[in-house]
């Protein structure tokens, strides 16, 4: 049997398959569909200092082979977060990843040390990158910007420390590294990609927003592409993110160098999605005699 | 609890060149189904990827191991959806959300266009002991759906259409006005439960708090996951709402909602 085994820095995963923050909300619904103890971690919907209401509908809309989403992060706050979501999803023998967002980079200092006192957390990712809310892509369009506010995370936590960057840059390569200089445990690409739809017949934006993150297969080789050079130039792992509905999908990133994967929109037509990645990566592994999964990362024949 | 099944199509039948009517092969949702509850169909063949998600569509029937589902083609998935032909098999996850509430003595049921199948199931399931009277709104006589499934479960039925090819002319919420008016059942155990266009639910919500009627409406939204895990299908509600502000998420804590719970004023429901 091939050993899916995964270590991202510190963090140690049982195989390199998570969840996508955002499309799984902080467990409860999932676990009616899948065994959430088989995952390699769960990534779970963005927390903030103050719970945030969202955006007003209508918040989504699907594109060819993919959706928009303007949900604006919506959630409950840490505290809430803290004392009613937290004790459900520390329950699973399965690293926690919490994605936190703030308005400044103070805020993810206050926010990654209030979860690091908190049992069941394994690791922050940052979420310097949402496209849907007011200056939430700041700091990933700034590699300055980037590694302050991953070197100030770093200085209040002793978690591993995840940043998830944006690919609505020139050139995310320099963004990937900001973040390893700041103290980035991992990185993980790429968060959606600024989109819009309009109505014809009302000429209206399809979402109230106006914009929204385009997310699904029809990001997939941007995405990869994405990965690979940032493959290219980094220390610590990666994590690929962009459209992954299967194990085909996910195998890509793999061989394009990175370490492990989330899924998302997936998630959202098959609840049990994530599974069924593992259940093919496993599979194709057996197949073709690949022993360990570290093997296949960043395997790619360019020449 | 939902299951995600793949379900055998027994029957595509054509009622209009845009309205079809699918009956599934589907024991799991069949046997649990409430009426109200919708399922979460995946037009596409598992392996393609466009149109990517998933439809809802409220469960009209759900008897004989088989459950009936009947759309109009809005789109690229439903023109898809239309396209599949009896002894394939279909993805299917369901029964999702939450169904009516429970019929009181006396009910009006309510429904425009394609917003008619959830209040057929509310027929089928009630108890012989509770009253109802179904009002069906369509654009014209061709287009009126479920009449004759009412009239199965001896449901009487009064018909309104926009250009006068059968029943009244005009809209279904004028038949509403006169049973409110004349029924004199007002305080008497009365409930309005309703589905259809949002203008017709305005109204139908408007017209039951005028008449002090307590009345459920079922919603539609966009809903990509249908689980409650994407937020993206929330409704404006007044009071405490989902979790985190005022809105709620219409594919867990709906699509059957109190008309009172909405907030009306706010809901565009511009979907897309």
């Amino acid at each position: 049997m091939a050993s899916l085994a995964t270590q991202l820095g510190p963090l140690k995963l049982q195989n390199p398959i998570m969840t996508a923050s955002g499309t799984f909300g902080y467990g409860e619904e999932i676990a009616n569909f899948m065994d959430i103890s088989h995952l390699g971690a769960v990534v779970c919907k963005t927390v903030t200092r103050a719970p945030r209401a969202g955006n007003a509908p209508p918040r989504t809309c699907e594109t060819a082979a993919g959706m928009l989403n303007a949900i604006g992060l919506q959630n409950v706050g840490v505290e809430r977060f803290i004392t009613e979501k937290l004790p459900y999803l520390r329950q699973f023998a399965v690293p926690l990843i919490v994605n936190i967002a703030g308005e400044t980079i103070e805020d993810f200092g206050l926010l990654a040390q209030a979860l690091s006192q908190q049992a069941g957390v394994a690791a922050l990712e940052l979420n310097i990158s949402c496209p849907n809310v007011a200056h939430g892509l700041d700091f990933a369009t700034d590699p300055v910007l980037t590694e302050q506010v991953v070197a100030h995370a770093r200085a209040a936590t002793h978690l591993p420390i995840i940043a998830k960057l944006s690919p609505n840059v020139t050139d995310i390569t320099l963004i990937a590294r900001a973040a390893e200089a700041g103290g980035a445990d991992a990185v993980s690409l790429v968060n959606t990609f600024v989109g819009m739809a309009v109505n014809i017949h009302t000429r209206r934006p399809r979402l109230s927003n106006i914009s929204g993150g385009l997310s699904g297969p029809a990001i997939k080789p941007l995405a990869l592409r994405a990965v690979y050079r940032c493959a290219q130039v980094l220390g610590i792992p990666l994590i690929g993110i962009g459209g992954i509905m299967n194990a085909q999908d996910a195998i890509e990133f793999f061989i394009a160098g990175a370490s492990a994967v989330q899924v998302g929109t997936a998630t959202f037509v098959q609840p049990g999605a994530a599974l069924e990645v593992i259940q093919g990566l496993e599979s194709y592994m057996d197949k073709y005699a690949i022993a360990s999964i570290k093997e296949l990362v960043g395997s790619i024949i360019t020449t | 609890m939902p299951q995600r099944i793949l379900a055998q199509i027994i029957e595509q039948r054509e009622l209009t060149p845009s309205h079809y009517r699918l009956r599934l092969a589907a024991p799991e949702i069949a046997q649990t189904a409430k009426a109200g509850q919708y399922v979460h169909v995946l037009p596409r063949a598992t392996h393609s990827f466009d149109p990517l998600l998933r439809r809802a569509f409220s469960i009209m029937r759900a008897a004989e191991d088989a459950i009936d589902i009947l759309y109009r083609i809005e789109g690229r998935g439903t023109a898809l959806l239309a396209r599949r032909k009896a002894g394939e098999t279909i993805d299917v996850l369901g029964p999702l959300g939450l169904p009516f509430a429970p019929l009181t003595t006396h009910n009006i049921l309510v429904g425009g266009g394609v917003g008619v199948p959830p209040l057929v199931l509310l027929a089928a399931q009630a108890v012989p002991e509770v009253r109802i009277q179904a009002l069906i709104g369509a654009r014209a006589a061709t287009e009126i759906i479920g009449q004759e499934d009412f009239r199965d479960y001896d449901v009487p039925v009064e018909v309104a259409t926009d250009d006068g090819s059968a029943g009244h002319q005009g809209l279904v919420t004028d038949l509403l006005e006169r049973q409110l008016s004349q029924s004199g059942l007002t305080g008497q155990g009365l409930t309005v439960f309703a589905c259809g266009p949002l203008p017709m639910l305005r109204v139908v919500a408007a017209m039951s708090q005028r008449y002090k009627v307590p009345c459920q409406v079922s919603l539609e939204e966009n809903m990509p996951c249908g689980v409650g895990v994407c937020n993206g299908c929330v409704v404006p509600v007044l009071g405490a709402g989902d979790d985190y502000g005022n809105y709620r998420r219409i594919c867990v804590d709906g699509p059957v909602l109190w008309a009172n719970e909405v907030n009306w004023g706010h809901y565009s429901g511009d979907s897309c």
